[in-house]
């Protein structure tokens, strides 16, 4: 197992740069899942780590060694594809064993060690199928045992879950977590979905149009966005923001009175569901535009002026639609933003 | 639905190949004495078995086919790899290169036929020029089989650089991606996930110009004429003197059922020796 570190590093097909300045330091045995929406860059990240993709600019360590241009072979990772990459026309035993075959490993240590890696994700009895023969969440294990097999420096996932069905991707997921715990070994994710990324992740490394946004543990970018971007990405339901103007020490915006900003200038207020408390005496206020019961809870959607927010509620909640509902915000949990810039603004409000 | 084209397959297909059978069974020589056909059992057969010029045929065919097979599908990959690539005029590349396919093998011949004239084509000036090499096809055989060898390549090659092209561009980038993260090297990743993958479009090529330079005819008539002496007279032309300026029908039907008998044959080894390698893997 080893460290990753990107230096500055660069990607660029012509005149067209798609990352630039990517800087990321990746602990040994960490969980570091880069998130973000498709396009952002995640993949082409974890595919020049893995070696598919040269490097436009920049370094890319694995502990002491520089493998900024070395072939794929050489850096000794492992990868599992998003549609898993199996071969078709070799048993499951082939396929998890092929890195030990390439590596001419003899015949009785490479069963051996097919036999470990596949009892790690359950896959003994079906040793002799074809991939074929197998259920997608089987054939995910496949590509999971041959990334084990061989004692990689770094682990690659490029969304591993996203070919399961719902159910399926839950236990998935926790089966990675506890792998990689239990192994100890480095291990990076891309995925677009903000879940799994809170799941599993050490680390999120947050992207955007190919620049990263935000690096931090799940509590810290949930919790203390760095940005607009991040607050509106993490989360479900997202971010509530409301436009307005700071003057003189005050927030004005419709539907929300009283409340002093860090700085002047056009704002944005950012809250999350959770952290609104009904008040009679609330400094902020609402139109009830709809109500949505999701069983363990009510989210009821208030419109305040142009915008829409979301407040969550009792289970049994149920306000009139368009009644003025009242509510205040828990300590601490008002966050500004630059609307400009998308900035966040810290500083006590 | 199907019913008419079962039928025009039983009419086109079926009735002249039992027909052809039949008449394999019979004397029947409009020159010979008794120009009626006459039944004579398994003698055709007979007969052909111990044809030294017969079995010489069958002997060239089969060198010749071993010839081609190989070189086309050599040639074949490395231009389909090729145009896997992108390259400066590749769409007009493509154009020429599969230009012979629409040629009629007997212009194909007639074309060939005309490079290859002493005194008149190109291919004998510049052998002596160049290579001070005496190039008359009609009178050595061996230049005259490397001739009818290297225009069949010419002419089928493209046929299979294009199926295997179609073939190239459906193999899956990720197994090829994960064999190069798994540490294969490139050679390793074609013989282990390319070839594979490649394996049906293979086989299929295979077996349709297997069939094909088996039964070669009009260009090869049209350049030599089968010589110098029998040295290009494949099965085919063979047949075809028997049966038309000879006008033994029967031993030529004869000939034709027990040349069909070997392609089926040599189709059914490849078969088994293609789809077999997996099985014996394991």
């Amino acid at each position: 197992m080893s460290s990753v570190s990107l230096e500055d590093v660069e990607k660029s097909y012509g005149a067209f740069t798609v990352l630039k300045d990517l800087n990321l330091e990746i602990a040994d045995g960490e969980f570091v899942v880069l998130l973000g929406p498709s396009g952002c860059g995640k993949s082409t990240t974890m595919r020049m780590i893995a070696g598919l993709e040269t490097i436009s600019g920049g370094t890319l360590r694995m502990g002491e060694r520089e493998v900024t241009n070395m072939h794929p072979r050489e850096r000794n990772v492992a990868m599992v594809f998003q549609n898993y990459a199996l071969y078709p026309h070799m048993t499951v035993l082939d396929n998890i064993g092929y890195p030990l075959k390439v590596a001419r490993v003899d015949r009785a240590t490479r069963r051996r060690q097919i036999e470990d890696a596949a009892k790690k994700v359950d896959l003994l009895p079906y040793l002799d199928r074809y991939p074929r023969d197998l259920s997608g969440g089987q054939r995910q294990r496949v590509a999971l045992a041959r990334a084990l097999v061989r004692d990689p420096e770094v682990f690659l996932l490029d969304e591993p879950l996203s070919n399961l069905d719902a159910k399926l991707r839950v236990a998935m997921r926790a089966e990675i977590k506890h792998l990689q715990r239990s192994l100890g070994v480095t291990m990076i994710y891309v995925t677009h979905d903000q879940i799994e990324a809170m799941t599993l992740a050490d680390r999120v490394v947050l992207l955007s149009e190919g620049v990263i946004q935000q690096v931090g543990t799940p509590d810290d970018i949930y919790d203390d966005p760095d940005n607009l971007f991040v607050a509106g990405f993490i989360g479900s339901p997202p971010m509530n923001f409301v436009e307005g103007v700071a003057r003189d020490g005050t927030f004005t915006a419709t539907g929300v009175s009283n409340l002093a900003p860090p700085k002047d200038g056009k704002l944005t207020l950012g809250f999350r569901a959770e952290d609104a408390v009904l008040d009679q005496n609330g400094r902020f206020s609402g139109k009830v535009f709809e109500v949505e019961p999701t069983g363990e809870a009510t989210y009821v959607v208030l419109e305040m002026g142009a915008s829409r927010c979301i407040i969550r509620g009792d289970k049994k909640f149920r306000p009139p639609l368009g009644s003025e509902l009242r509510f205040e915000l828990q300590e601490g949990h008002s966050l500004f933003f630059e609307t400009e810039s998308g900035r966040r603004v810290r500083g006590a409000p | 639905m199907l019913a008419p084209t079962l039928f025009i397959l039983f009419i086109t297909g079926f009735v002249p190949f039992l027909y052809v059978l039949v008449v394999s069974f019979f004397d029947w020589n409009t020159f010979a004495q008794n120009p009626e056909p006459q039944f004579a059992g398994v003698n055709n057969f007979r007969r052909l078995v111990f044809d030294e010029a017969f079995l010489k045929s069958v002997g060239l065919t089969l060198k010749f086919t071993f010839f081609v097979l190989v070189s086309q599908l050599v040639i074949g990959f490395a231009l389909a790899k090729l145009m896997m690539r992108n390259f400066p005029l590749k769409g007009l590349f493509r154009t020429v290169h599969t230009l012979p396919l629409m040629i009629a093998p007997i212009a194909v011949g007639a074309t060939w036929r005309l490079m290859t004239v002493p005194g008149l084509g190109p291919i004998p000036h510049f052998m002596g020029k160049w290579f001070d090499i005496s190039y008359v096809l009609s009178r050595f055989p061996d230049q005259a089989f490397a001739t009818v060898v290297i225009m069949d390549i010419w002419h089928w090659t493209p046929l299979v650089t294009l199926t295997l092209l179609a073939g190239l561009s459906n193999v899956p980038e990720e197994p090829l991606e994960q064999a190069r993260i798994d540490g294969a090297r490139e050679w390793r990743i074609f013989w282990d996930i390319t070839l594979p993958f490649l394996k049906p479009v293979l086989l299929t090529t295979i077996f349709i110009r297997l069939m094909d330079a088996l039964r070669t005819v009009d260009e090869v008539w049209m350049l030599t004429g089968g010589g110098p002496g029998a040295a290009t007279r494949f099965i085919g032309l063979y047949i075809w003197k028997i049966v038309f300026p000879k006008t033994d029908y029967g031993y030529g039907s004869a000939m034709s059922v027990l040349t069909l008998y070997m392609t089926i044959v040599l189709c059914w080894l490849l078969y088994v020796a293609m789809t077999g390698m997996k099985e014996n893997k394991k």
